[in-house]
């Protein structure tokens, strides 16, 4: 069997089995990528996650990139990157005709109900758990003393900008990143 | 009032979202709606919300599964195929420029410097659009909202109950509530 077709096939098992998202992902790819097919070792699948919190994108669409690529070239890496998309991109047609067809009715929008708060309150808790990182280095805000300073002012300068303005978000992080860098001249 | 919005206008705003937003996950729900629901205004809040619980609900990367549903909303299969492009590629080509010298990008000083300032900004700009949905949330049925979205933090705070069977019991927790529990109260 072609590495193409093997690359294919993996990542579109591991898209079809990621519930949950994020971390979630990671027993997946060990077991698909490292255990069954020995294409990355356990240190590469570490190193592609901490890559993966450097720069856009999921860890699943990261790894099926760095695997691709690895294995068979840039090519490997646009199928893998497309086979990893691919499930769920036909689970997102089935839904998407049937929530607009039937979304209205009172079954699903019941449903709805139960869904919408809890969106929001692991939406609060990705944000909270954001700035517990980025800011506080790990730590809970109310009890760290490693405070990041070089975040925290990016932080409330694009805190006052994103409610003042309309700025567009790519033009706030890219602000972020430019103060990131001037702050390497101003050491504290 | 609901604006419209092209194919080329729709994947450039997923190319420039996925490509400013790193560490994936929940993280790009709050840019996504800024930039569609405030900024475009294609969508209105509600929409957005029940359209990240729907990408919740189906397997694989959250980021790319809302901004496919997004698309498909906003402009059907097509909608749904341009917006998995514009998601995917920017990730795409950064890992394959990364995946040639990635050892010197963990370490270069002036790559560290420069992400420490994003994080800040993207947690800034997150936490602007969460509290907004959670002022959306709680417009309506305010006790019960209350209390599905604190037990939703604290539940996968403290434990390690998978995302997954959160939902599944908001989804059930919510039809029962509403369907049998409500209808009592009001007849």
């Amino acid at each position: 069997m072609s590495i193409i077709l093997e690359l294919f096939i993996a990542f579109v098992s591991i898209g079809v089995s990621a519930f949950g998202g994020g971390y979630a992902v990671m027993p997946l790819i060990q077991h698909y990528i490292v255990d069954e097919h020995a294409w990355i070792t356990m240190i590469e699948l570490a190193d592609i996650t901490s890559i993966s919190q450097m720069t856009p994108g999921p860890i699943l669409v990261n790894a099926a990139t760095f695997v691709g690529i690895k294995v068979a070239g840039l090519f490997g890496g646009v199928i893998a990157t497309f086979a990893s998309v691919l499930p769920s991109l036909i689970f997102v047609i089935i839904l998407g005709i049937i929530f607009e067809r039937h979304g209205k009715l009172d079954f699903i929008q019941n449903i709805m109900k139960g869904l919408r708060p809890t969106i929001v309150g692991l939406i609060l808790l990705a944000a909270f758990t954001l700035m517990s990182s980025s800011l506080f280095n790990d730590a809970l805000p109310w009890i760290s003393n490693q405070i990041d300073i070089v975040a925290s002012i990016a932080f409330f300068v694009v805190l006052l900008l994103s409610i003042k303005t309309k700025l567009d978000t790519v033009a706030l992080v890219g602000l972020g990143a430019i103060i990131g860098l001037v702050m390497m001249f101003f050491p504290i | 009032m609901k604006k419209s919005i092209t194919l080329i206008d729709l994947f450039w705003s997923f190319f420039k979202i996925n490509l400013v937003t790193f560490g994936g996950g929940f993280v790009i729900m709050p840019i996504i709606k800024k930039t569609f629901v405030e900024q475009k205004q294609v969508l209105d809040e509600q929409d957005m919300i029940d359209l990240i619980a729907l990408a919740q609900s189906i397997p694989g990367a959250m980021a790319i599964n809302t901004s496919m549903l997004v698309g498909h909303r906003l402009k059907g299969l097509k909608g749904a195929l341009i917006s998995m492009v514009g998601a995917a590629l920017p990730p795409l080509l950064v890992i394959s420029v990364i995946s040639f010298f990635y050892t010197a990008f963990q370490t270069n000083p002036y790559v560290l410097a420069a992400l420490r300032g994003m994080r800040g900004a993207v947690t800034a700009v997150m936490i602007v659009a969460a509290y907004s949905m959670m002022q959306t949330v709680l417009k309506t049925n305010i006790v019960f909202s209350i209390i599905m979205m604190i037990s939703a933090f604290l539940l996968a705070y403290f434990t390690s109950i998978s995302v997954g069977y959160l939902m599944l019991s908001a989804a059930i927790i919510g039809y029962i509530y509403f369907t049998f529990l409500r209808k009592q109260v009001n007849s």
